[in-house]
């Protein structure tokens, strides 16, 4: 495979928040594996991507799924018509030809599958590929990478202490409501008062977390309905797609968010 | 006009016929000739000058305010109170009689109201050996007496609906019906409440708070303001104690909702309570705290309008637009409405007012905010300023001019002082304070309502449940405990060795597994053959479940408890449940299961016991362990209430399956309740509740006899436990094979 067609061609917008570049940047220098946690849709996927851009190294993205298996991440032998061939899958590829390997949302995979990423995690970096008999040392460019939100899944879920206690993590959260503002101005074009707007509601949206809601709007919600108001879709359509039914079915809650989006000024009671 | 003969022997009555009959003749839609042929049989019926006085003078007046001829339906009712016991409220009724038509101003209304008197007589009459009605109704003169007043805070409907209520509850207790009819008891209060038109307090509490936590982040608790006789509509709301005291209902006012007019009331004061600062008010005359608590108002809002523009339309919907110029200050006192002056003015800069000292006032108040240089001490400078400047010899005269300017969506801003002298204690709004002291006897009280099977309602409030802390105890015969069932627990080992690897889930595709998936294989053999990429994911496996279960286990406490288990032992049912609870407990511990342990007993409906033992985050440790050596027995078995505050609590855990699991020894008995069904079905129905929260209920009854009603509360869930002595072992198997 050309790795070079792993790489990020736009430069990606990200804002950032505190020092989290230069951090990232110090861990990649040691190679350092590293975990990002927090909330859904707050940055973590984009601030990889930033990182690979900026350090012009590849990245491999993995969305993990509870019917991963390690297979799906390191290889399998296939069969065709000709008998079997090996296909290296995309854990070994990065491994292999030095890209950052991106494995999302880990604690969905299956425990085994976590533990495979242990040995390529400490200080021996390699990869067995016990089906095919190969030890593949990593190259000098590959890092691993995983997102964890420690939020909504459920204590049987977590991640074991032996798997976390490999890497060095960085705290991700909702940016602060100017930044995020700006996010969203960014990303769509909307007006800055609109933006402000959807980060006030965003933000009542948050307090409801652990009253009824797991998780607050999210960024990544803001842009969508940036992206629908922009379009001239109708306020109160754009939210009640974009904002109040992704997060919940609680009349309460939903009605709560309404309130909020009345209160802002941007939708009539 | 010619003013016919009266045949009444009465002289009183003779003496005020001929004013009488000329206001008649004046009155429209009154049958004359009707008029005075009833006046002649009310007086034939022997009961004094007193009805048919009030017949003739009351008659003109009430046809005028209903508007059409009701002399016969009026007729038709004393009629019918002559001829029962309570032909001596026949005077009271026709006196009542024109405020309670002001109430209703339309023949049907009152026609409905007749109808409500008729039942009223009819059921409240006491009878004695069941032969006939002797006794008069106690409630119907209270009835009567309060009709008006009662119209003024719900419509006949709710009225005919609150008082069939009390009918039912209290037919045959007088001094009962006395106390529900004047509105005295808590339940009659909370029954009328529910019958208010409009939007309730009590339907959207749950929305509200909603509103104040994801808005302003802040934890609000609501209560109704009651409703009393002397207060039909108490207006506005207060902050006490962290609890916002609210109207119990608000209609739609200025096309805005009564939801949204509540939504408009917390965030005025979510306002305060986000931005205002106490000061104190101790040498402050009441005209200058009224002032500058207008610019605190103002000032809040203001800021809460920076953060939520929407909110200006809301507030400006539901303030009072007072008419400029229209208060005569040389002649009446224009306070209230100088400051709804300045109040809108500030609100709605469009609004035109021509008193120039209120612009002015305006215009550095405006400069204030946006210098951002305020804060409530700013206020009080402001406000004690503008109060010097605008005041008026008029200020004090006893006429205040009041129209428009009531700004009912604002508190009363009693949070906002602070008094270094406590001569003025605000009024205490509610009916009973809890006292610190009380929730140290009795734990912290709720109120739940009680099904009634015979009227197919819930009695709102009925019961008061009383939620503590068990007190504690040596725990050494606990730990003993363990030691003497070894053997059971040994048992038990086995089944729970066995709970853990059995029932499993299949997980299909998988690359390597324990058996081999046919289906798949033989699609994936039919891919390779036709020479197509294939899926070598063909095998299965198996993982077992995982559990996820919350457990409230919840014990009848009640006196028979301390029943020996049989002539010979000295051991009590209480020993033995015990010991049975610290056995499931181990177990439970072993598989690690969510579980609280909570004990209950009662006595009539205003106590309700209800004991934590063990809470869900507690571990079964050394002072669980004294709690439970502590646990006594006595009084009665009041079940529905117990089970729905243990689903309540339950609920709350985040666990997938939730059970409550109900250990008794007899059947939901209670000393104020002569019939035993209804507390059966009352827990039928707090089952139903819970099913309907997704909790699974279970009862292990110690009760021989309990077949019938334990199958009509818990259906098929329950098992009775003959053999008392097996307890220890048979309650963990019943859990353990609960939860397989």
């Amino acid at each position: 495979m050309n790795i070079t067609d792993c790489k990020i061609k736009d430069k990606p917008f990200y804002y950032n928040q505190n020092n989290e570049s230069s951090l990232y940047e110090a861990a990649y220098g040691k190679k350092m594996p590293m975990m990002l946690k927090g909330p859904t849709g707050c940055g973590k996927s984009r601030f990889v991507e930033h990182m690979a851009y900026s350090l012009n190294k590849p990245l491999i993205t993995v969305a993990c799924n509870e019917d991963m298996t390690a297979s799906d991440l390191i290889g399998r032998f296939l069969l065709d018509k000709d008998g079997t061939r090996w296909v290296d899958g995309p854990l070994t590829n990065a491994v292999r030809y030095g890209a950052i390997c991106y494995l999302d949302e880990i604690v969905e995979a299956r425990a085994d599958t976590t533990v495979i990423i242990h040995p390529l995690t400490d200080y021996r970096r390699m990869l067995p590929l016990d089906k095919k008999g190969e030890l593949i040392e990593a190259h000098k460019d590959f890092q691993l990478v995983i997102s964890y939100n420690p939020g909504y899944q459920s204590l049987m879920k977590d991640l074991k202490q032996s798997t976390k206690q490999r890497f060095v993590c960085l705290d991700f959260d909702y940016p602060k409501s100017a930044i995020e503002a700006k996010i969203i101005i960014k990303e769509t074009g909307i007006s800055q008062d609109i933006a402000d707007k959807l980060v006030q509601i965003a933000a009542a949206s948050r307090n409801l977390k652990g009253h009824g809601l797991d998780e607050g709007i999210s960024t990544r919600l803001l842009v969508y309905c940036a992206t629908l108001l922009k379009q001239n879709i109708n306020p109160k359509d754009a939210i009640k797609m974009s904002l109040i039914s992704p997060i919940t079915d609680d009349k309460d809650i939903k009605d709560a968010i309404e309130k909020a989006a009345f209160a802002t000024g941007l939708i009539d009671s | 006009m010619e003013i016919p003969v009266l045949n009444c022997s009465f002289e009183e009555v003779q003496n005020i016929w001929q004013d009488s009959y000329a206001n008649a003749y004046k009155t429209k839609n009154l049958n004359l000739q009707k008029y005075q042929q009833y006046a002649e049989q009310i007086a034939a019926f022997g009961r004094g000058a007193d009805p048919v006085l009030s017949f003739i003078s009351e008659i003109p007046q009430i046809v005028r305010i209903i508007g059409e001829n009701i002399s016969d339906l009026v007729f038709n009712l004393i009629l019918f109170l002559q001829k029962s016991p309570n032909s001596k409220s026949i005077a009271l009724f026709l006196q009542h009689l024109p405020a309670i038509s002001r109430c209703l101003e339309s023949p049907l209304l009152l026609k409905n109201y007749l109808k409500i008197l008729r039942i009223l007589s009819d059921k409240t009459s006491v009878s004695v050996h069941g032969i006939h009605s002797t006794h008069p109704s106690v409630a119907l003169p209270v009835f009567i007496e309060n009709s008006a007043k009662l119209l003024k805070i719900v419509n006949v409907d709710g009225l005919k609906k609150w008082a069939e209520y009390g009918i039912l509850y209290f037919k045959d207790n007088p001094e009962h019906q006395t106390d529900f009819f004047s509105l005295k008891t808590s339940d009659s209060k909370s029954m009328l409440q529910r019958q208010r038109a409009g939007t309730l307090l009590i339907n959207i509490e749950n929305s509200l708070q909603k509103y104040a936590k994801s808005l302003w982040d802040i934890k609000l608790n609501f209560r109704p303001q009651p409703v009393t006789l002397t207060k039909a509509n108490p207006a506005g709301c207060f902050l006490d104690d962290g609890t916002l005291f609210m109207p119990d209902s608000y209609d739609t006012k200025n096309n805005i909702s009564g939801k949204n007019r509540y939504f408009a009331q917390i965030c005025h004061i979510s306002s305060h309570i986000k931005w205002t600062k106490q000061v104190v008010g101790d040498n402050l005359s009441p005209m200058q705290r009224f002032f500058i608590e207008l610019f605190e108002d103002s000032r809040v809002e203001y800021l809460a309008m920076q953060k939520y523009p929407g909110l200006r339309y809301l507030w400006q919907k539901l303030h009072p637009v007072p008419i400029d110029n229209d208060c005569d200050d040389k002649n009446i006192s224009c306070v209230r409405h100088r400051m709804a002056q300045l109040s809108y003015k500030i609100l709605n800069s469009d609004y035109k007012c021509s008193n120039q000292i209120i612009n002015e006032y305006v215009d550095k108040f405006l400069k204030m905010m946006q210098t951002g240089e305020h804060s409530t001490a700013k206020c009080l400078k402001i406000g004690l300023d503008f109060t010097i400047k605008a005041q008026l010899k008029s200020d004090s005269y006893s006429q205040v001019y009041f129209k428009n300017t009531l700004i009912d969506y604002r508190d009363d801003n009693r949070t906002m002082w602070l008094f270094h002298e406590e001569n003025d204690e605000p009024e205490d709004m509610m009916e009973r304070k809890t006292t610190d002291e009380d929730k140290k006897t009795y734990g912290i009280p709720y109120l739940y309502d009680e099904w009634d099977y015979i009227a197919k309602i819930f009695k709102p409030d009925w019961v008061t449940l009383y939620e503590s802390k068990y007190a504690e105890a040596n725990s050494d015969k606990i730990n003993n405990i363990l030691l003497k069932h070894k053997k059971t627990t040994n048992k038990l080992k086995k089944l729970l060795d066995s709970l853990k690897p059995q029932n499993h889930k299949r997980l299909r595709y998988q690359e390597d597994g324990t058996e081999l998936d046919t289906d798949i294989a033989i699609g994936s053999y039919i891919d390779y053959k036709s020479g197509i990429e294939i899926d070598n994911r063909i095998n299965a496996n198996t993982t077992p479940y995982e559990r996820d279960i919350a457990l409230s286990l919840l014990l009848d406490l009640s006196a028979s408890g301390n029943n020996k288990i049989n002539k010979k032992s000295s051991q009590t049912i209480l020993n033995l449940l015990q010991e049975a609870i610290v056995i499931l407990s181990w177990a439970i511990e072993q598989l690690q299961d969510n579980f609280a342990i909570a004990g209950f007993n009662s006595n009539g409906r205003h106590f309700v016991g209800y004991y934590h033992i063990k809470g869900y985050s507690e571990k079964f440790d050394d002072s669980v362990k004294k709690r439970l050596s502590a646990m006594r027995a006595g009084l009665s078995t009041r079940m529905g209430a117990a089970m729905r505050h243990s689903g309540n609590i339950l609920q709350n855990q985040k666990n997938d399956k939730k059970i409550v699991l109900i250990l008794t020894d007899g059947e939901p008995a209670d000393i104020d309740v002569k019939d035993q069904n209804l507390l059966i079905e009352d827990a039928k129905q707090a089952r139903i509740e819970l099913q309907q929260k997704n909790i699974f209920t279970y009862c292990i009854n110690l009760d021989k006899k309990s077949d019938q009603y334990v199958k009509r509360i818990f259906l098929k869930n329950y098992a009775i436990i003959d053999d008392i002595l097996t307890l220890p072992e048979k309650l963990a198997q019943i859990f353990l094979k609960l939860t397989k």
